[in-house]
């Protein structure tokens, strides 16, 4: 099954990301996928800052992306877990709460719009899991990727699991299901469900760059060549802060990290120019030359 | 327990409806297993941060006055508590409420505040120097830019405007 559906980025991928955004764009038509970019989208916005500061307008702008795509009928779905994440809890709320919808909908009148609930979100690792299949995957997987890859689900993509309606966190498989199906081998580790800390480093730039620290530290002690990451927030912290984390803890990791569109096309016989690598700031040898294997 | 404390004593800065709210998500079942913060990443890299004793005093009737350097801050809103705790209890959703009756108060962190400033800005929580030629370098046309002044007409009112990244 393929399927058409719009589009949201989101922020950080457009903007400090787009090597994700371009993994995206060049893998999932291969795989069935249609993207419409026809859509005024904002930040969703972001639930670990602006929810805290102000819950009802956070509501307000989430229902105003949601409203977007009613009438077209579209799911929406995002390369963002944040943007998942915060679009699902709104519609949560707003589906639970006659008072509060109304109260939300007097403010979108103002701007001639209106949220009925009728709008649907995915992050695109459901997408590839559950509406394309990895049996999608397997059939455009050129050469096999002999990588070991510590999958890192993060926080949001299934957390609240009551609201994200995916996988159940501590249980979660699609990553290594993924890793099998392009021909790597999912290294079991401790810490695979911790946070990446990022958010953090806003209050606490110690205890983040500490929750860094123990991901790159699990993963190495278990031979991960590469981290694999669902969420920019995530890549982030592991890419940009990987030196950081290194410097402060006197360290060497070295682990590249790699978004799970990458790891598709890389294995599907797309260039690592075209997935980007060039674009990051921790060394991606390791994948590279497994590349060259083939 | 509404807007009084154990002892019946009517309660400090907050207003009731705050009670009401905080009751709505689940404090009266809380009953201090600390699955929460065992579960909390935050906690286990601060050793500051401790959703249990937050909801603690809550319990008692305490309502702390959230500063802009209070530890309820730390919290990343990861949902971990909620996963772990046995009785239900929206701690995030907490934490979150906290949180909004600090910035309402003018006691917000600046990590928060700065993102704030840039949502109002663009639309977008993002930094957008560098942006054109990042794109570039993968290959990718120009970055599209929501209705900036929709946003502005649509947030008109609420808190976040009229303070928007200001304190």
């Amino acid at each position: 099954m393929g399927g058409r559906y719009a589009l949201m980025l989101g922020c950080l991928i457009p903007s400090r990301l787009p090597q994700i955004e371009a993994a995206c764009r060049r893998v999932f038509p291969l795989l069935g996928a249609e993207f419409d970019d026809n859509f005024d989208f904002s930040c969703c916005p972001n639930s670990p800052f602006i929810k805290p500061l102000d819950k009802e307008a956070w509501l307000t702008m989430a229902a105003r992306n949601l409203s977007l795509v009613e009438e077209a009928g579209l799911t929406i779905a995002t390369p963002c877990p944040g943007c998942s994440n915060t679009l699902l809890e709104a519609k949560h709320e707003l589906d639970h709460d006659k008072e509060l919808k109304a109260r939300v909908n007097e403010r979108l009148k103002n701007i001639d719009r209106e949220y009925k609930g009728k709008a649907n979100v995915r992050h695109l690792l459901q997408v590839l899991v559950e509406d394309l299949g990895l049996k999608k995957v397997e059939a455009i997987v050129k050469t096999p990727l002999k990588l070991k890859v510590a999958a890192h689900y993060g926080c949001h993509l299934l957390k609240p699991s009551k609201v994200m309606g995916f996988e159940e966190p501590f249980t979660a498989h699609s990553l290594e299901d993924l890793t099998k199906v392009v021909g790597g081998e999912p290294v079991e580790y401790e810490n695979r469900d911790l946070c990446c800390g990022l958010v953090l480093g806003s209050t606490h730039l110690d205890g983040s760059l500490d929750l860094a620290h123990r991901k790159f530290s699990s993963a190495k002690a278990a031979g991960a060549d590469a981290l694999l990451v669902t969420c920019p927030t995530c890549f982030l912290q592991f890419d940009t802060g990987q030196m950081r984390a290194a410097k402060k803890f006197g360290a060497d990791y070295s682990i590249p990290v790699l978004y799970f569109a990458q790891l598709i096309g890389l294995a599907a016989g797309l260039t690592d120019k075209d997935m980007g690598l060039h674009a990051h700031r921790t060394k991606t040898t390791t994948v590279v030359d497994a590349l060259k294997g083939r | 327990m509404s807007g009084h404390d154990v002892e019946g004593n009517p309660l400090g800065p907050y207003a009731k409806d705050l009670h009401t709210l905080l009751d709505a998500q689940g404090i009266p079942h809380c009953y201090q297993c600390s699955r929460c913060t065992s579960a909390c990443p935050s906690a286990l890299a601060t050793g500051a941060f401790n959703p249990r004793k937050i909801i603690l005093q809550l319990l008692l009737g305490e309502l702390p006055e959230v500063t802009a350097e209070d530890t309820v801050w730390m919290c990343v809103n990861c949902h971990s508590c909620e996963e772990a705790c046995p009785k239900e209890v929206r701690v995030a959703g907490i934490m979150n409420a906290l949180r909004n009756e600090g910035f309402k108060a003018g006691k917000a962190p600046k990590g928060y505040t700065g993102n704030a400033n840039l949502l109002l800005a663009s639309g977008l929580v993002a930094s957008l120097q560098g942006v054109d030629r990042a794109r570039t370098q993968v290959g990718l046309g120009k970055m599209r830019m929501p209705n900036i002044e929709e946003i502005r007409k649509l947030l008109e009112g609420t808190e976040l405007k009229a303070k928007g990244g200001g304190n």
